[in-house]
């Protein structure tokens, strides 16, 4: 595949992206976050580089509409903390399906991040991300089962 | 075959280009139709549960995609109308079924390759031929056509170019595998053995090829004119192809070869034109290393003698020899041995009454004929076996071309040989 190719296929994909990302507005606005045109292009732009980055490459939508619908009604996300978070998510999001040797599919990995986010993480992306799910993985590496229960056995 | 696989497609779109038939525009729609086929291709891949793959995920498919089609737009004499007007996935699906094809054809191909492989142990040789077996149950053509899920350790004369991929590498090897085995077939196994026990004292568990050096002894008598099935080239005849190799000039001694290799598919009666052409060439790719070696003034390491046993390497061992019997006698005792119904009153009478090596040469001349050697070497000592052996030695050196009439000497070459 050469340059002129990939360009023509970025471009049609940033496209839909921005598209996707406008009509999530419809929903997250209900949860009180919403997101600027600003925002939505530098999220696109950001996606790109996060593929780059893991050395993935996605032929779809992409996944920053499943996050969004998924973490919109989380209690930890305001205004001032969405873009960011939803960003951190993608970043943790691609780099955790290598980390798992791409061995959880997308929903599981999501509705896993979202769970912990809201429960034992309680809207920390560190924690998340340096704790959870390289527990996560490293079980599903090993074919173990992830404890989800905090330290008095009682699930979150 | 004269286009690597998965690099047709890349190909023919650049010559499209270059020749006009194919314009900059025509290019791009048919990357980007590829692009939405791979798209979909990682999507079954994956069956639906991750939007993204890793980038070599992603190669591998669109390699395997690749190579697919290209199977497809070989077989078709207008691949750029192809390529402008088919639906992509009908193009992958038309590669899928030249695939299968082409495993049915590797199966067969497969079956003729054991069936026809020499009766030499050799560790390589089984566990690729095991290996190719696992081979087709382990292709999985649909998303990695282009791999080779499987280990191939035995070394061929001609290596397959490393740049065919898949079921064409798998095929194309195992095609010069079956020329292979099917001029080892052509001489004795027995003396195979004793070759590559010169040849390489571990053949059976070391990386070898078995062909090459029969060809390359068989080529040698041929160019002495001496007795190929015999593949064992002595001292003296190295000499002589020494001498040959020194006089002649480059081009006079891979016309030689040339010749010495039209000699050897005479008398081995090979008519396969894609036997010939392999052994033409393993003939020719002998000149250089000969040339490499010649200011050394040995072709030790190219032309071998047959490995002897330490009974033959100790059949120097000096002895002296009992009184010949009677002429008469020694008549009496021949129609008498001949005329025994079992093998083992034979056995029993030589040896309760031939006590001269001269008598006994006699009687092996005439009494014991092919398989009923084994037994009477079963039952004498090894010492008389060195005896024998070096008796066999001395006459071969004297004449080369010395053969008994009941063929007792090269049984017991066999014989100490295992």
């Amino acid at each position: 595949m050469d340059k002129k190719i990939d360009m023509t296929v970025v471009n049609m994909q940033k496209l839909q992206t921005a598209e996707e990302l406008r009509e999530c507005n419809e929903l997250t606005v209900k949860f009180g976050i919403y997101l600027t045109e600003e925002q939505i292009q530098s999220l696109v732009e950001k996606r790109f580089q996060a593929l780059k980055d893991t050395g993935r490459i996605e032929f779809g939508k992409g996944i920053l509409k499943v996050l969004i619908t998924e973490f919109c009604d989380s209690p930890y996300i305001t205004q001032d903390t969405y873009e960011d978070t939803i960003l951190e998510l993608q970043d943790s999001f691609y780099y955790f399906k290598n980390e798992s040797n791409d061995r959880i599919s997308d929903e599981e990995l999501i509705s896993f991040m979202k769970h912990h986010f809201d429960g034992v993480c309680q809207g920390s992306l560190e924690y998340l991300s340096d704790m959870t799910l390289e527990e996560l993985c490293r079980n599903t590496r090993y074919g173990c089962e992830t404890d989800d229960t905090d330290r008095y056995g009682k699930p979150f | 075959m004269n286009t690597n696989s998965g690099e047709y497609l890349s190909l023919i779109s650049k010559r499209g280009l270059q020749d006009g038939i194919l314009s900059e525009e025509e290019l791009t729609d048919i990357q980007g139709r590829l692009w939405a086929l791979l798209g979909k291709r990682t999507e079954r891949f994956t069956m639906g549960d991750s939007s993204s793959v890793p980038i070599e995920t992603a190669q591998e498919l669109l390699k395997s995609i690749c190579f697919s089609i290209d199977m497809h737009l070989k077989s078709s004499s207008d691949s750029i109308s192809l390529l402008k007007n088919v639906d992509m996935e009908l193009l992958l699906k038309s590669g899928w079924a030249e695939i299968e094809t082409a495993i049915a054809t590797g199966k067969e191909l497969l079956k003729k390759a054991k069936t026809n492989a020499p009766p030499i142990e050799n560790i390589s040789l089984d566990d690729t031929l095991k290996g190719i077996s696992s081979f087709f149950r382990k292709y999985d053509y649909r998303f990695l056509a282009h791999e080779i899920p499987c280990n191939i350790d035995y070394q061929l004369c001609h290596a397959v170019p490393e740049d065919l991929q898949g079921i064409e590498y798998i095929n194309e090897y195992l095609s010069r595998l079956v020329i292979e085995n099917e001029l080892c077939r052509r001489f004795d196994t027995g003396r195979i053995k004793m070759l590559l026990k010169s040849y390489c004292p571990e053949y059976k568990e070391l990386l070898i090829n078995i062909y090459e050096p029969v060809v390359t002894n068989a080529v040698g008598l041929a160019l002495l004119n001496g007795d190929i099935a015999s593949l064992d080239i002595t001292a003296s005849y190295r000499n002589q192809l020494l001498s040959l190799f020194r006089a002649w000039s480059k081009k006079e001694a891979v016309e030689a070869l040339c010749k010495a290799s039209e000699k050897l598919l005479d008398s081995l009666e090979i008519t396969d034109d894609a036997e010939k052409d392999y052994l033409k060439l393993a003939v020719v790719n002998l000149y250089p290393r000969i040339e490499t070696i010649l200011p050394t003034n040995k072709l030790d390491g190219i032309f071998l003698s047959l490995y002897q046993s330490e009974l033959i390497e100790a059949s120097d061992a000096q002895f002296i020899d009992n009184d010949m019997m009677d002429d008469e006698e020694l008549r009496v005792l021949i129609e008498e041995i001949s005329s025994c119904r079992y093998l083992s009153d034979k056995v029993a009478i030589f040896k309760q009454q031939v006590h001269s090596l001269r008598d006994c040469i006699e009687v092996l001349d005439n009494c014991f004929w092919d398989e009923d050697c084994i037994e009477l070497y079963d039952a004498l000592d090894s010492t008389m076996l060195k005896v024998l052996l070096s008796f066999i030695y001395q006459k071969q050196n004297e004449s080369p071309d010395w053969r008994s009439k009941t063929g007792w000497e090269q049984q017991l070459i066999k014989y100490v040989s295992k």
